[in-house]
């Protein structure tokens, strides 16, 4: 109970913080949507010359774009310090000062930064994934199990991404390239892959947790493969953190004590 | 002259001489056969849904090489470096320079283009080869034409991130309007599907706005090349280059009379 309430007033400070300025925090968030609605539309249009994409219509993709930026946003929201920032703080060696906490670093220095252009997204998802038309009250709990999945998988990348400059020197910049290339792929129809490309996103590049196989169970539920999601889902967050802390013990100071909000 | 002339070699030469720029670029790389790989996907399905497509796939991937590359060349952090300089109030060293920040600015960023495009388009060319057996169906003659128009295309990008990132003067955090302008060259240039594939009223909506021939304009001529074309691409690429440099030029102005140092 004390940790949670660590990290929400973590997270709190955090938002007081950026809400000190006001207009840039509501701009932040009104142009997030934006930027949302205006990709969106643009696939509208396709849709509208094409009807479908490999049996999708733009209800699925709508779906499925609601659940990536949806999940998405979490990380910004909650967890914001969890890659570039870590990084820069374990390249620059300036970790310390999470390191004496007793509290576990990933989250202490995740909870530490907040981004408020993750509400935006937040909004843009739920919007969209209650205008898709695929929601109803019968697979509310599945829509909430795949939110569930493509945080973890979110978080999963951010944290083997923070990872990096344990092992390579100056790999801050190539790790932030690194997400936005994974969240991009995400943002294509998951039904354009096949074969070996498909096998590949759910699996090493577990893109298609959020774009494939969401609006494929909502079509055609199989136990099986929704039960791999969910799993596969926590076993990759797990082995993330596991990695982290293993890095962790390669990590080198650089005697730069800071204090921290 | 002398001295825009070097920043723009300077850098051509710091991207291609550090490894943290390379690492950074490699992934970019990797991203942009990604794209390539995708968008052949994507083209395949829609063959398999449609009677008939508009364009072939070798073409269809060379736009979207032109495009994706001219995207993947750009310097983004230039933004947030000039405006953490207004923020700062540091940009005031600048004005005793007998270098102009804002022509300083642009060659740095052209710079990095020169570097970065070739390189992304030979990768490019490659992945087609690879995936369809053709190379872009462009007649040699005509390629340094395409790619003058390309510099072009990088100038109004380059001023572009210059005069967003001085917006800071009003607007404190312009990166939001950075993003629109990045989605604006998503949908109303045609970044990865050309325009043709939208409904005619907004196909002309596209070429009263820059993007449609920053973009579109441009990328179309690797597989639609006629001089006709080329020469309505460059009036417009010039008046709206001029146009873009007019309102940056005015903008620096008020920055330089408005600008409290220590932000």
């Amino acid at each position: 109970m004390d940790k949670l309430i660590y990290y929400q007033q973590l997270i709190k400070t955090g938002y007081k913080q950026a809400f000190a300025l006001k207009k840039v925090f509501i701009l932040r968030v009104l142009f997030m949507i934006l930027n949302n609605l205006m990709l969106l539309y643009a696939w509208h249009l396709m849709f509208l010359n094409f009807s479908t994409i490999h049996s999708w219509t733009f209800n699925d993709f709508m779906f499925m774009t609601g659940l990536v930026v949806l999940t998405f946003s979490i990380w910004p929201i909650f967890f914001r310090g969890i890659g570039i920032h870590l990084m820069r703080l374990i390249e620059n060696g300036e970790l310390d000062s999470f390191l004496v906490i007793p509290r576990h670093v990933l989250f202490s220095v995740g909870c530490s930064v907040c981004d408020p252009s993750g509400i935006g997204d937040f909004i843009t998802g739920i919007l969209l994934i209650f205008f898709s038309g695929l929601v109803s009250l019968s697979n509310l709990p599945m829509v909430f199990c795949f939110i569930f999945s493509g945080i973890c998988v979110f978080l999963t990348i951010n944290i083997l991404i923070s990872t990096l400059p344990f092992f390579i020197k100056n790999s801050s910049d190539i790790g932030e390239r690194l997400f936005y290339m994974f969240f991009n792929i995400a943002g294509y129809p998951g039904s354009i892959y096949s074969g070996y490309l498909k096998l590949i996103f759910c699996t090493l590049l577990p893109v298609g947790f959020i774009s494939i196989l969401p609006v494929e169970l909502m079509h055609n539920f199989s136990g099986t493969v929704f039960m791999f999601l969910i799993v596969a889902s926590i076993c990759f967050l797990s082995l993330s953190i596991f990695i982290f802390s293993y890095g962790l013990k390669k990590y080198e100071s650089g005697n730069r004590f800071n204090i921290h909000h | 002259m002398k001295p825009y002339l070097l920043a723009v070699l300077m850098n051509m030469r710091d991207q291609l001489q550090r490894s943290r720029e390379w690492g950074i670029f490699l992934i970019r790389i990797i991203f942009l056969c990604f794209m390539i790989l995708i968008f052949h996907k994507f083209w395949l399905v829609l063959k398999a849904g449609e009677t008939h497509m508009v364009i072939d796939p070798v073409s269809f991937l060379s736009y979207l090489t032109v495009g994706a590359g001219l995207q993947f060349s750009r310097p983004e952090g230039r933004v947030k470096e000039i405006e953490e300089e207004v923020r700062t109030g540091n940009i005031a060293y600048r004005f005793i320079r007998p270098i102009h920040f804002v022509l300083l600015n642009f060659c740095e960023c052209l710079g990095v283009y020169f570097a970065r495009l070739p390189i992304l388009f030979c990768v490019g060319t490659g992945m087609i080869y690879l995936l369809t057996g053709s190379f872009p169906p462009i007649n040699p003659l005509y390629l340094p034409i395409v790619l003058g128009l390309l510099i072009l295309s990088a100038c109004f990008a380059s001023l572009c991130m210059v005069f967003i990132g001085l917006s800071a003067l009003y607007f404190y955090d312009p990166l939001p309007f950075f993003w629109i302008v990045q989605k604006c060259e998503y949908v109303l240039g045609g970044l990865f599907f050309p325009i043709i594939f939208y409904p005619e009223w907004f196909q002309k909506i596209c070429l009263m706005t820059p993007f449609g021939w920053t973009g579109y304009g441009v990328s179309s001529l690797i597989y639609d090349f006629s001089f006709d074309n080329a020469l309505t691409v460059f009036l417009h690429l010039i008046a709206w280059n001029a146009l873009l440099l007019g309102a940056l030029l005015a903008l620096y102005k008020t920055v330089q009379k408005k600008v409290c140092v220590y932000g």
